[in-house]
């Protein structure tokens, strides 16, 4: 039974990519409909190419799934639950550390990002994590903010360094 | 342009005697390289006030030796951890990775490293003895000879998506789609912005660069404890001197490959505005289509890496001749560049050979040392950079993330271009695991917008004329050998069909 199944094709996560992009070319073709054609053209030409070729997908997936050479399945996108939830816990403390950089600046966000991923994902002792996420988080405030002059948004830290040395 | 004996020998010893800058300037090119989100360009403005303070000798020295060295270190971080420094270094990950991936990441790097060499060394030397005449390219290369070119690089997404076309060609036009938001070129109308002002210049390449390699990457590479395979974990442990040894044999084995495909580089590096992402990804393509083993690109070959890695040095010559011979700058850098030489009161154009013939041949004497030094500064250190992958991936992908997200910030500064990144980076993991080409839907990105801009900028000057694109005599040959490179694999495949099938009914 199971080499039955390896033998065919897996599909349904699949479908996420040709649906992001069928939603997308349908708003683009909606943004440019009142444009000049000089405007228009390319984009027009790659979403109708871009549809067509969603089209002969799905005619293809929905052949495979009547004839049994194609089978549903999610379990692709996240591989295992275990692996599943260790890929969310990694994007959402991203996103919690882009969402801090207004508020605790680049220094204070990446310690705290770091921090958490390495205690979470690698089970490192917290004297250790806390030792590597601030050493990695100073030399990207040196390199980044002092040397590079990147302009992310200040925090406390960086507030307190400048104060504190005039620079 | 005479150029005389004495003023080479003069500019070398110049050179030689800022060694010590020369050799600063690639430390500073090599890791700004190899960081996405920062260029030479921005790089050489921060630096702006050592640049103009100093001779305009000392000036070029520093600017050229960092431009150069930006290039060489794009490739690192691509073969180590599939995340390229700039575009140009995109293509480098097709089979740098998988290289690294095997444990041969030490070879990889000096694979790169050679080419990188060899390509910068042959196309500056190539335009010292030959800038008259390769300056001539800039002016029979005009928007309809770019299509062509572009289009060179564009089929790339056909080859790449070789192992499942259909997803490879619907990543590749969504890629395309993708590019063509923001303002159009004719009348600036925004077009798929969903009313956001950030994307009115198109979508921002390095937050599509950063989230579909670096946050996809990292967020797959969690699947196990290393970077490596078994296999590559136990080569990269017994990691010597001998593989940097056999990485330059594997290089030098393939000297003509890395000449020809500089060649590439070169030439694609003169048309101003084409740059180091497109001559990377045509030089890729090319090295393919006419390899005997075009089913073995993508799974790591030495001739994977080596293609776009001659060619993104290559570029570095093309992108100066230019603004040094006509005052067109070919790139960024080169307008930047372009500054500092004003300020300093030079001159740039056919009188610059004349009046300044040092300064004017200076640049490439500048690239050869800038190169030399870079060769004999990096090999001895693949051993030691190599060893990157060893870390456990749950340590190294937040590193990854939380350094590159920096890189996707820095260009424009928009805590919006963060978001973006993100966006991509879901975007990029939803086609790695469903097997949707992140290399195609990047091709689309970066080559669609230029394709377009030139498309419709050869259009708009020919009256809306179709037959414009067929108009030239240079664009006619590029056509015909267009034609011939798509059609070329298929004859090539059916003839060694044809002569295995011969075999076996003997």
């Amino acid at each position: 039974m199971k080499d039955q199944r390896d033998a065919r094709v897996a599909t349904g996560a699949d479908w996420i990519i040709p649906i992001l992009g069928a939603v997308f070319a349908t708003y683009y073709l909606i943004s440019i409909k009142d444009l000049d054609w000089e405007a228009k053209v390319s984009g027009v030409f790659c979403a109708v190419v871009l549809f067509l070729l969603i089209g002969i997908f799905a005619l293809r997936t929905v052949i495979g799934l009547a004839r049994g050479t194609h089978y549903v399945e999610w379990r692709s996108l996240y591989e295992s639950r275990k692996l599943g939830s260790v890929r969310a816990t990694l994007f959402l403390l991203t996103v919690a550390s882009v969402a801090a950089i207004p508020y605790a600046g680049f220094t204070l966000s990446t310690f705290g990002y770091l921090f958490l991923c390495f205690l979470v994902l690698q089970k490192m002792p917290a004297r250790r994590a806390a030792l590597i996420a601030g050493s990695l988080a100073l030399f990207g405030f040196v390199l980044f903010i002092l040397i590079l002059r990147t302009a992310f948004p200040q925090g406390p830290f960086e507030r307190l360094f400048f104060a504190l040395t005039g620079l | 342009m005479n150029l005389s004996f004495a003023v080479l020998a003069d500019q070398f010893l110049l050179n030689f005697s800022y060694l010590w800058l020369i050799v600063l300037a690639t430390t500073i090119g090599i890791i700004i390289g190899a960081m996405p989100g920062f260029g030479s360009a921005n790089t050489i403005i921060m630096l702006l006030p050592f640049t103009l303070a100093v001779d305009i000798e000392v000036a070029m020295i520093f600017m050229v030796s960092l431009f150069v060295a930006s290039h060489m270190g794009g490739g690192i971080t691509s073969i180590l951890l599939n995340i390229p420094g700039n575009g140009g270094a995109a293509a480098t990950c097709l089979d740098g990775y998988p290289m690294a991936r095997k444990g041969l990441g030490q070879q990889a790097l000096v694979l790169s490293f050679v080419a990188s060499t060899v390509g910068g060394v042959v196309t500056a030397g190539l335009s010292i003895f030959l800038l008259p005449y390769i300056a001539r390219l800039a002016f029979y290369m005009h928007s309809v000879e770019m299509v062509v070119i572009l289009l060179f690089g564009i089929t790339l997404i056909a080859s790449v998506a070789s192992d499942n076309m259909l997803k490879g060609l619907i990543a590749g036009f969504l890629g395309l789609l993708i590019g063509a938001i923001g303002a159009d070129h004719i009348y600036s109308t925004p077009r798929g912005t969903f009313g956001m002002i950030e994307l009115y210049d198109g979508v921002p390449l390095i937050a599509v660069l950063i989230g579909v390699f670096a946050i996809s990457e990292a967020l797959k590479m969690m699947e196990n404890d290393s970077v490596l395979d078994e296999s590559g974990l136990e080569m990269m442990r017994k990691a010597s001197w001998k593989q940097t040894w056999e990485g330059v044999t594997m290089a030098f084995a393939r000297t003509w490959h890395m000449v020809w495909t500089s060649l590439v580089g070169l030439v694609i590096g003169i048309v101003p505005g084409a740059g180091a992402s497109i001559a990377a990804f045509v030089a890729y393509q090319q090295s393919r289509l006419f390899s005997k083993t075009p089913e073995k690109y993508g799974t790591g070959i030495p001739e994977g890496v080596i293609a776009p890695e001659s060619a993104n040095n290559g570029v570095t010559s093309g992108d100066l001749i230019p603004m040094l011979v006509i005052g067109v700058p070919g790139g960024t850098t080169a307008a930047v560049m372009m500054i500092v030489m004003t300020y300093h009161g030079v001159q740039l154009g056919p009188r610059l050979f004349i009046q300044n013939p040092g300064i004017g041949y200076g640049v490439f004497i500048t690239m050869l040392v800038a190169y030399a030094v870079m060769l004999f500064t990096t090999l001895p250190l693949t051993k030691y950079v190599s060893k990157l992958v060893l870390i456990p991936t749950p340590v190294l992908a937040p590193i990854i993330i939380a350094f590159t997200l920096v890189g996707a910030f820095a260009p424009r500064g928009y805590m919006f271009d963060l978001w973006l990144t993100l966006l991509f980076g879901a975007i990029g993991y939803l086609c790695r695991q469903t097997h949707f080409n992140v290399v195609a839907l990047l091709i689309g990105v970066i080559l669609g917008p230029l394709l377009e801009a030139n498309v419709m900028r050869a259009l708009r000057i020919s009256g809306n004329d179709p037959w414009v694109f067929f108009s030239s005599t240079v664009g006619n040959v590029l056509w015909v050998a267009l034609v011939l490179s798509l059609l070329l694999p298929s004859v090539v495949q059916w003839r060694r069909n044809r002569a295995a099938a011969r075999m076996a009914a003997a």
